[in-house]
């Protein structure tokens, strides 16, 4: 039984990171109708912001998770204006090289910068435990979880109250109403891809100092966030993040139960069968591209 | 601005999807304080002309001015700003937002937030539908109160002229009927209406000036009853 909460603790946490890159990838798609698939490459550049200020720098590990996120929101920005925005009236076909390439040149850069080591970033909520009967939880994964949760209800704030947000929504819902009550396309499109990016970078800031950060960490964890976001119904944040936590466990539980190395096998797994049944995802409408 | 000169010109304006040629020189005015149609059979450009107007669809040759000012390669942000507004055929909304959301981003390009909810207010007087169904989802709205909907967004601009793309598309007559009874509203609050319409008698019978468009190109104009009465056009578009 103990053994089973541990694993359940594990996958939720799981889930909880993988609902927090997910999220980014959702709302970019939702907003402008594409896949950033350099999303794990934004990631793994927070993975080694952290530990660049924190570990390096000696930045305080608070203090050092807001400049992250801070910094890689302005990586956001940049990264729409110079990476999407030029193909964003393009084909599909053309946004995928485009934001593939992407993610190669970042992989690569970071090869180049900081080498294939895996760089760690111990703090002191990831190497205590909190002790509930026989089951060990890390500090940091529940961290993870609070952060979250409180990040998750933020963005729903921010989405349905404010102007902005609402404009979001707007947006992903009708692209060509939006043009013709002359809503600011480009300028939502920035913010968005900012609230994605700072979504990703504090996933990263939090979970790197479980693991450790490398430079093709974000592939995987890409690949995960895909298919979170293809299970919860493309666009759809709140199914997004469902499915998500769905595959944390999944995950944890195959990997405790089934068989350990084909861990990363159990969401494809998961994936193949929802969409033979669902091909719209758990929670999604049909959309096309 | 002297009470003559057209609020909008269009002269001898071309326009083409690729390689179709859809307007082959079509020139066409609109004054204040007029509704305007546009009929013709499908294919003779209606739709195209507004998308035009409204700078979604470039124009090749031909001159577009409003107020008297050059608009044929502005972007539609500008030219909503210039105090175009477009309703375009087919639903023009945010199907999961309410109607007051709906209304909000009708808004979005003002920054008067104050006087915008205070407009909504008295949108809600004129239209009563919108204020009964405020917190619904305008997705559950029927074909025509999406349609009012749609109209009372463009509204919030403030638009000098309002350029309507089929509005009885696809609705029951009764709603029809409501619809046109808005577009005389619209008309009365002192806003031009520039409208292309199917329904060519309908159209005809609220309009006060009409042009009638055949293969992109003009065919007849004149004042709305005098189109109605026209022998050509009783037989060819009203099926008299």
């Amino acid at each position: 039984m103990d053994i089973f909460i541990l694993h359940l603790i594990n996958g939720i946490t799981l889930g909880a990171m993988y609902a927090l890159v997910a999220t980014g990838l959702s709302v970019v798609f939702g907003v402008l109708r594409m896949v950033n698939f350099a999303h794990g490459d934004l990631f793994m550049l927070s993975g080694y912001l952290l530990v660049f200020l924190y570990v390096e720098k000696g930045v305080p590990y608070g203090l050092a998770v807001v400049f992250t996120v801070a910094g890689m929101v302005l990586v956001g920005f940049l990264f729409e204006r110079i990476v999407i925005r030029p193909v964003v009236h393009r084909t599909w076909r053309i946004q995928l090289i485009a934001t593939l390439a992407a993610s190669i040149v970042l992989t690569n850069l970071a090869i180049l910068i900081w080498g294939t080591t895996p760089r760690q970033a111990p703090t002191i909520l990831s190497q205590n435990v909190f002790r509930v009967a026989s089951v060990n939880i890390s500090y940091q994964r529940i961290l993870l979880l609070v952060v979250a949760v409180v990040s998750f209800l933020l963005l729903t704030w921010f989405v349905q109250k404010t102007r902005t947000g609402k404009a979001m929504r707007a947006i992903s819902q009708n692209r060509e109403a939006s043009v013709v009550y002359g809503l600011d396309i480009h300028g939502i499109s920035s913010i968005t891809f900012g609230i994605g990016s700072g979504f990703a970078a504090l996933a990263a800031s939090i979970i790197t100092p479980l693991y450790s950060v490398e430079p093709t960490v974000g592939a995987m964890v890409m690949m995960k966030a895909l298919a979170a976001v293809i299970l919860g119904g493309l666009g759809h944040v709140r199914g997004t993040i469902y499915a998500a936590v769905l595959l944390g466990i999944t995950e944890a539980l195959f990997a405790g139960y089934v068989s350990y190395p084909f861990r990363d096998a159990a969401a494809f797994i998961v994936l193949i069968f929802v969409l033979l049944l669902r091909p719209q995802g758990i929670f999604g409408r049909k959309v096309s591209i | 601005m002297d009470g003559n000169s057209p609020l909008l010109l269009l002269s001898e304006v071309c326009a083409s999807y690729g390689e179709i040629h859809v307007l082959k020189g079509v020139s066409c005015t609109v004054h204040k304080g007029r509704i305007t149609c546009i009929i013709g059979a499908n294919g003779a450009g209606k739709s195209t002309l507004l998308k035009t107007v409204f700078g979604i669809v470039p124009a090749r040759a031909g001159k577009i001015t409003f107020n008297s000012v050059e608009i044929i390669h502005h972007q539609p942000m500008s030219i909503l700003k210039m105090g175009i507004s477009y309703v375009p055929q087919g639903r023009c909304n945010f199907p999961q937002m309410s109607i007051r959301e709906n209304l909000e981003m009708g808004a979005f390009t003002r920054k008067d937030l104050k006087q915008v909810a205070e407009e909504i207010e008295r949108l809600y007087d004129e239209f009563p539908m919108l204020k009964m169904k405020d917190r619904e989802m305008a997705g559950n709205l029927s074909g025509g109160q999406q349609q009012i909907l749609e109209m009372a967004m463009a509204l919030l601009l403030k638009p000098a002229l309002l350029l309507i793309d089929e509005p009885s598309l696809g609705l029951d007559p009764r709603m029809m009927e409501q619809v046109f009874e808005t577009i005389t509203q619209i008309k009365d609050r002192g806003t031009a209406v520039l409208m292309v319409e199917q329904n060519a008698k309908k159209a005809l019978s609220i309009s006060d000036y009409a042009f009638v468009l055949e293969l992109g190109r003009n065919w007849l104009d004149g004042s709305a009853q005098s189109i109605l009465n026209d022998p050509k056009v009783r037989y060819r578009y009203l099926g008299l």
